[in-house]
């Protein structure tokens, strides 16, 4: 098992192994996705208190989850980039921000959307909102950093660095609901209680369930494509990358 | 659906779908980018060569 993550960690292998695993990643998501669409607009029933609006939920849901996830993702894989001095790891957190990013803005966002028909306003400075804020200036300052060097294993250090810092957001986020009061509503699902027992109907749940699945099979492909971009113009000069670009 | 929510809802899908669509297609635009720059410089390092 460990020689073949050993394996994996090489530029070709790890190349080969994306090109490969990629497409499933992207089918499949695209699948799940769209039944949990399709269940979440037309099958679920409406919500007995905020009606239709709570559909927002099939894709805040998944976009906030993964904003959370990717960048505690991030912040592993910086652990490995500066401890190991991998340089796949390095690759990895470069690669997530901006997939990141895009799902924290899309988070915010469809949570406005939410936020006017139930609470009236689009915006509060409340907890869950600021610190979800917070997060997507952490992964632009993580953009921002790796740009702004001219050698990129360099970079990506100083990104590994703000990832492993920025991390102490990620359970703000996640419990700020809980730790003060909020006009967010509390976890229902990613929560030890919320899996004992669910606080959401089933027929609103498993459009969930699908969708969430689909977005992060979804973030998988992406994140392997970034990948291979950013490992293949580090790689330029070996022979290998010179064969990829010339098949 | 109720009408009063309608435009929400639909806001957000077509949001989510900008955003599924920006992060499928970048990858694919930096690749062939990617490939073609490097295409090119090994064309020029081939002429030097000569």
């Amino acid at each position: 098992m460990w020689t073949w993550f050993h394996q994996l960690a090489s530029p070709p292998t790890f190349y080969r192994f994306a090109d490969v695993l990629a497409p499933w990643l992207l089918g499949l998501a695209a699948l799940l996705i769209g039944v949990g669409v399709y269940g979440g607009l037309f099958l679920a029933p409406p919500d007995y208190q905020q009606g239709d609006a709570f559909r927002i939920i099939y894709v805040h849901v998944p976009a906030a989850a993964l904003s959370l996830s990717i960048y505690t993702l991030m912040a592993v894989a910086g652990g490995i980039a500066l401890i190991w001095r991998m340089k796949l790891a390095e690759v990895a957190v470069v690669a997530a921000a901006p997939v990141g990013a895009s799902f924290t803005a899309l988070a915010l966002l469809t949570g406005m959307l939410w936020g006017k028909p139930t609470w009236g306003a689009y915006w509060v400075w409340d907890a869950r909102l600021t610190s979800e804020l917070v997060l997507l200036f952490l992964y632009a300052g993580v953009i921002g950093l790796n740009q702004a060097y001219a050698d990129p294993r360099a970079g990506a250090r100083a990104c590994a660095w703000l990832a492993l810092v920025g991390v102490i957001n990620v359970p703000i986020v996640h419990f700020s609901v809980t730790w003060w009061n909020s006009l967010h509503q509390g976890a229902s699902i990613l929560s030890v209680d919320g899996i004992r027992n669910p606080k959401i109907s089933g027929d609103m749940l498993w459009p969930l369930l699908v969708s969430l699945g689909g977005f992060y099979l979804f973030f998988g492909a992406v994140w392997l494509r970034r990948m291979q971009n950013e490992v293949l113009w580090r790689e330029r000069n070996a022979r290998w990358a010179q064969q990829t670009v010339a098949a | 659906m109720n009408p009063k929510y309608a435009l929400f809802i639909w806001s957000s899908y077509a949001l989510a779908l900008a955003v599924v669509l920006w992060n499928a297609y970048t990858p694919h635009l930096r690749r062939n980018d990617l490939k073609r720059r490097l295409s090119e410089s090994l064309e020029e390092s081939g002429d030097h060569e000569e």
